[in-house]
């Protein structure tokens, strides 16, 4: 909306605000106007700042000279009547913000164009800058401000004035020199004379500059630089800033940079910036370094502070300024400030590490001229970086700070090319070390290796770290997808080459290989064949395969499987190669775990008790063929049936010492839940129409057989592994097979929908109180229990995802409703995402949830309580109201919407508590105080309805029953009066 | 809910802002010289090791409702799974163990057919 504070077409502020011609051609007609009469081209200046903080008053035309400027503000701040307090500094929008640029480049041209004559009238200046004296020293902030605004940029407008001055009479003080030590014969007198008057005009000039900026210095920066408001102080450190890059001789001065200085300690970080980004610019120019030398020296530690300052932006600034003093003043830094610099690497805000690296490589990770050159043994060169490559791992091992390379690579990879330079990374670790050449030792070549991984990771997909991603665009531009594809093609060519040796040299460790058998999951895979690299393709693919029967760790296995599963993607250049290998993979893993299941079923059907090595037989059996069957299709070689028979047996209890152990177990649960994933997948995509009712039936009869093994096996599972690996199954395959399968267009697949049934929900609702509610783990360290958490956070979403998408009804989330309020920290954004879906699907279910909530907290209060009945003053109690609360605000403010609902509620509230009737008639019903928890959905019912449910109420309860035990009846009678009186979210109709 | 419209907000009036305190007290500057902790924090470390990384990412409540309980690494799998996750509105569900139909006043719920409408999710980005 516009503002008019006048509509004065001619006046200043009018033009400055709506005209469209430059403000240069304004101040042209101003002149114009001052030249013809000063005395109203004045008033109309001073009429400018006087609307332009916001105010309509007026100065009259016909004032007393000299100006009395006190008068003039007192009436002007008596005419200041404004509907609002804002004014036009801090008013929002592209139009305002435009006009604070107009205002300021008004003042600054004002007086450039009037620096060779007017300004020095003693009329102008003197009236302007007392009228902005006096206004910055105003209570009204609109005025202060404004005015501050103003003088500020008034002074840095003298200081160019000062400078220009300033050379002149140099100038003119050198011809004068020059001219007087000519010989007499030579020298023109009236020359020498003109050049006298010159020098000694500006000489007059520069001091009467200099006496208004050391009078406006004085009377208005240095009270304002401390003003309460922010935008004040701001707008001073920003403009001192200015005043000492442009004229140092006169403002560089510690006697200025104090003010700086002190206000780095500001309050507020806005502030606080400003003082920094005065202060860099600064510290580029090497001819100002002396005169910073004692402001560094004082306030150092306070700059070093601030790379921890709670903004990060001030953070940042005061990394680069700390990198500034390194380069100019390297001497100031002690050990201990440089190293509180170093940690912010691993800092988690992009900007501040990106800086603190930018401070590493100005300090460590650069190359200098007195590098020596080292060779290998077998003399091949070195390259440039290998120093820095073996200070970054040094640095990093040293650091401790931490476990993985991604964040620090991140940190670096735009500013420092050494992280990218895998022939020297390679080198290291293949090339033996030369004659004069350090080994590296284990750790550091795991390190050399996570830095490496990493760094190839970041370069191939162009993806920053989670949690570093925030300053960044979503979409990548065409210059930035181009820039990803060649850093993926240089290192796809280095690594095919190189990435075979370093699996044979390292394939006994398993830490350093689960890092390198990731690489291949980011080559370009063409490469193999237009660069004629099969050859390396099968070393690679045979290191897998070695990999795969060798080894036994989660991690090595996993990526072993997922990289197979990159290098087979169909339609790839690599396909029938790496398919061949993989089959040979698959088969051989198949092969031993048919031989250990074989050899395991004979020693229990022979009633002998498996010794160690076949328990830890068929359990890495069943891991890599879990492990494998995640990734790849094993389908084809009819694990199901052998799979699910341990499962059954585990669930049927019938020989319990007969079962596989628990983890084997675990795996098999995990296969037979991807065999059936893979069955729906091949049912849809490979599956010939000549089988496919055959392979559906097939799959629904597994799935069901599963299925009801998972459920028992989650109910009353032998170990917790096994009831939580079921559990999972279920929660993804009830998703997987969920009601919208029947959309379709296959009619096969329509028939594969999964229907669960009541009891089962029971079961899953079951698993989640007593593993995410109710068992509690005395864990003290740190990850373990952030470990724990994640996994009851992530049982509890999957429950709840079965309410979010259809697959069971949301009253079954009443059970995880209950703890919004008591497990707040843990999970309160779960179960606040839940209960804003569930009202999407359907407000009056999800209303009832909410009763149906309230009802069993209640209930269980009672069961628990002496006597019956439940204390008013308990905690639990409160808790209770509380919870109701805050499900009354899920509401929202639209109680027309919510009508039916919230009546709902309290209808099925009253008939909950009355319904228990002592058989003394006179006594209370003893769930009477269930009303007051009723009672926070009270202001969500429209007055209307009010009355609806009061009868509702008198009929059910009647009221007025006469008792000695008024007590009792207590919440009846609150809950009534609240009725008949409380107030409503919505004015009344 | 049309007549609600008619009903006008009173205009707020705000008065001009007088500040009876112009400057930071000698006091308050001298204490702000004295104690910058409030203004200091503590290096905010990225997540230290793979696992808390991984937790980060995969942790908050957006991912917990978009992934699967236990990761499907196999590319060809992942859709399965994600072109289930939809929700649509639903018919009333049977609350008689709150209280009769007729009591909670909700019969004219019940007799609405099932609309189906698919409640389209209004994602947020992705980190």
């Amino acid at each position: 909306h516009e503002r008019e504070i006048t509509t004065d077409e001619n006046s200043l502020y009018y033009i400055v605000r709506h005209s469209k011609n430059p403000i240069a051609s304004i101040v042209d007609q101003w002149i114009e106007q001052y030249k013809a009469n000063r005395e109203t081209a004045l008033v109309a200046l001073m009429q400018f700042f006087i609307n332009s903080s916001g105010c309509k008053g007026k100065i009259s035309e016909d004032i007393q000279y000299p100006v009395d400027h006190t008068a003039i503000i007192r009436r002007m701040t008596e005419e200041f009547d404004e509907e609002s307090g804002e004014y036009p500094l801090i008013m929002t929008g592209t139009q305002w913000r435009k006009f604070k640029n107009n205002f300021c480049d008004f003042v600054q041209m004002l007086v450039r164009q009037c620096q060779y004559s007017i300004i020095y009238d003693q009329f102008l200046m003197d009236n302007v800058i007392s009228l902005l004296t006096g206004l910055s020293d105003s209570q009204v902030r609109a005025f202060r401000h404004t005015a501050t605004l103003a003088a500020m940029k008034l002074m840095t407008a003298l200081v160019d004035v000062a400078l220009l001055v300033s050379n002149n009479f140099d100038n003119a003080a050198k011809q004068f020199e020059a001219e007087r030590v000519k010989s007499r014969d030579r020298r023109a007198s009236d020359r020498l004379d003109s050049l006298m008057t010159k020098r000694s005009e500006l000489e007059e000039n520069m001091d009467e500059i200099k006496s208004m900026l050391t009078y406006m210095f004085k009377s208005v920066f240095v009270h304002r630089y401390r003003d309460s408001l922010p935008d004040i102080r701001a707008i001073c450190m920003a403009e001192i800033g200015i005043w000492m890059e442009n004229y140092p001789q006169n403002f560089l001065d510690d006697s200025y940079l104090k003010y700086i200085g002190w206000t780095l300690h500001d309050k507020i970080g806005e502030v606080r910036l400003r003082c920094l980004q005065s202060l860099l610019p600064l510290y580029e120019k090497e001819e100002l370094k002396g005169k910073l030398e004692l402001f560094t020296s004082k306030f150092k530690d306070r700059i070093v502070a601030m790379t921890l300052d709670k903004e990060f932006e001030v953070s940042v600034h005061a990394v680069k300024l700390v990198i500034s003093i390194l380069k100019i003043h390297p001497e100031i830094l002690a050990d201990k400030d440089c190293e509180i610099v170093y940690e912010l690497v691993y800092s988690s805000h992009r900007g501040v590490a990106q800086a603190a690296a930018e401070f590493l490589n100005v300090r460590l990770f650069h190359l200098t001229s007195d590098m020596e050159e080292t060779k290998t043994k077998r003399g091949k060169v070195r390259l440039p970086n290998t120093p820095l490559v073996r200070d970054l791992v040094q640095f990093f091992i040293e650091s401790e700070l931490h476990e993985h390379g991604a964040y620090l690579v991140d940190s670096f990879i735009d500013s420092n090319d050494m992280v990218k330079d895998w022939e020297c990374m390679t080198d290291l670790l293949l090339e033996e070390p030369g004659p004069n050449e350090e080994v590296l030792d284990n750790k550091q070549e795991s390190t050399l290796i996570e830095i490496m991984v990493s760094s190839v990771k970041q370069s191939a997909t162009g993806e920053v770290p989670v949690g570093r991603a925030s300053n960044r665009k979503f979409t990548l531009s065409a210059k930035e997808l181009k820039a990803i594809q060649d850093e993926k093609t240089k290192l796809t060519e280095h690594f095919i080459v190189t990435l075979p040796s370093l699996l044979e040299k390292y394939q006994a460790d398993s830490e350093k290989l689960a890092n390198l058998l990731a690489v291949p999951q980011y080559f370009d895979l063409n490469l193999y064949t237009t660069n004629r690299q099969e050859g390396n393709l099968q070393s690679l693919l045979d290191k897998i395969n070695q990999v795969m029967s060798m080894h036994t760790g989660r991690e090595v296995l996993e990526t072993c499987a997922k990289t197979l599963e990159c290098l087979c993607a169909e339609g790839s250049a690599t396909y029938t190669r790496c398919n061949i290998a993989r089959s040979n993979i698959i088969e051989s893993a198949v092969n031993k775990y048919k031989d250990a299941i074989e050899e395991w079923r004979n020693l229990i059907q022979g009633e002998e008790t498996p010794n160690e090595d076949d328990i830890y037989n068929i359990t890495i059996t069943l891991k890599v063929l879990s492990i494998l069957y995640s990734s790849h299709n094993l389908n084809p070689w009819d694990l199901f049936k052998t799979l699910f028979q341990d499962v059954e047996e585990a669930q049927s209890k019938e020989n319990v010492d007969r079962c596989l152990p628990n983890e084997a177990l675990a795996y098999c649960i995990e296969a037979c839940y991807f065999s059936i994933s893979w069955g729906l997948y091949y049912v849809e995509n490979d599956c010939e129409t000549l089988n496919v009712t055959e392979v559906v039936a097939e799959l629904r009869g597994n799935l069901d057989t599963f299925m009801s093994a998972c459920f028992e096996l989650t109910r009353d599972g032998p170990t917790v592994q096994i009831q939580e690996a079921a559990y999972q199954s279920i929660c993804d395959l009830l998703i997987i097979f969920s009601e919208k399968l029947s959309r379709s267009e296959i009619e096969h697949i329509r028939g594969l929908v999964y229907k669960s049934r009541m009891d089962e929900h029971l079961i899953l609702d079951n698993f989640v109180q007593h593993y995410v509610f109710s068992l509690k783990q005395d864990v003290v360290q740190d990850e373990t229990r952030i470990e724990e958490l994640h996994k009851k956070r992530n049982f509890l979403a999957c429950y709840c995802k079965l309410v979010v998408y259809n697959i069971i009804p949301t009253m079954r989330a009443a059970s995880i409703f209950k703890y919004y309020v008591k497990c707040y920290n843990d999970y309160g954004d779960i179960i606040k995402a839940t209960l804003g879906k569930a009202r999407e699907i359907n407000k009056v279910n999800f209303a009832m949830t909410l009763l149906l909530s309230l009802i069993t907290v209640f209930k269980s209060l009672l069961e628990q309580s002496d006597g019956g009945m439940v204390s008013k003053s308990s905690q639990e109690f409160l808790d209770l109201k509380e919870l109701a609360k805050r499900f009354a605000l899920t509401f929202g403010f639209d109680a027309i919407k919510n009508r039916e609902s919230v009546a709902a509620i309290h209808r099925g509230g009253i008939y909950f508590a009355a319904n228990k009737q002592p058989d003394d008639p006179v006594r209370a019903p003893t769930r009477i105080l269930f009303l007051e928890v009723l009672n926070e959905f009270n202001h969500k019912l429209l007055k209307q309805d009010k009355k609806v449910i009061m009868a509702f109420l008198d009929k059910i309860i009647p009221p007025g029953m006469p008792s000695s035990r008024a007590e009792e009846w207590q919440p009846l009678v609150m809950y009534r009066n609240s009725l008949l009186h409380g107030e409503t979210d919505q004015a009344p109709v | 809910a049309t007549i609600y419209k008619g009903v006008t907000r009173a205009k707020r009036k705000r008065k001009l802002i007088i500040d009876e305190v112009k400057n930071i007290s000698g006091e308050e500057m001298k204490a702000q010289l004295a104690d910058t902790s409030d203004i200091l924090t503590t290096l905010d470390l990225a997540p230290p090791t793979k696992r808390l990384m991984y937790w980060k990412e995969t942790g908050g409540v957006e991912k917990l409702f978009s992934l699967p309980s236990r990761s499907i690494p196999a590319r060809s799998l992942v859709n399965n799974y994600n072109r289930q996750l939809f929700s649509h509105s639903t018919v009333l569900e049977d609350f008689t163990c709150v209280a009769p139909i007729e009591i909670l006043a909700l019969e004219f719920c019940a007799q609405e057919n099932e609309t189906s409408l698919i409640i389209f999710n209004k994602k947020g980005r992705k980190r």
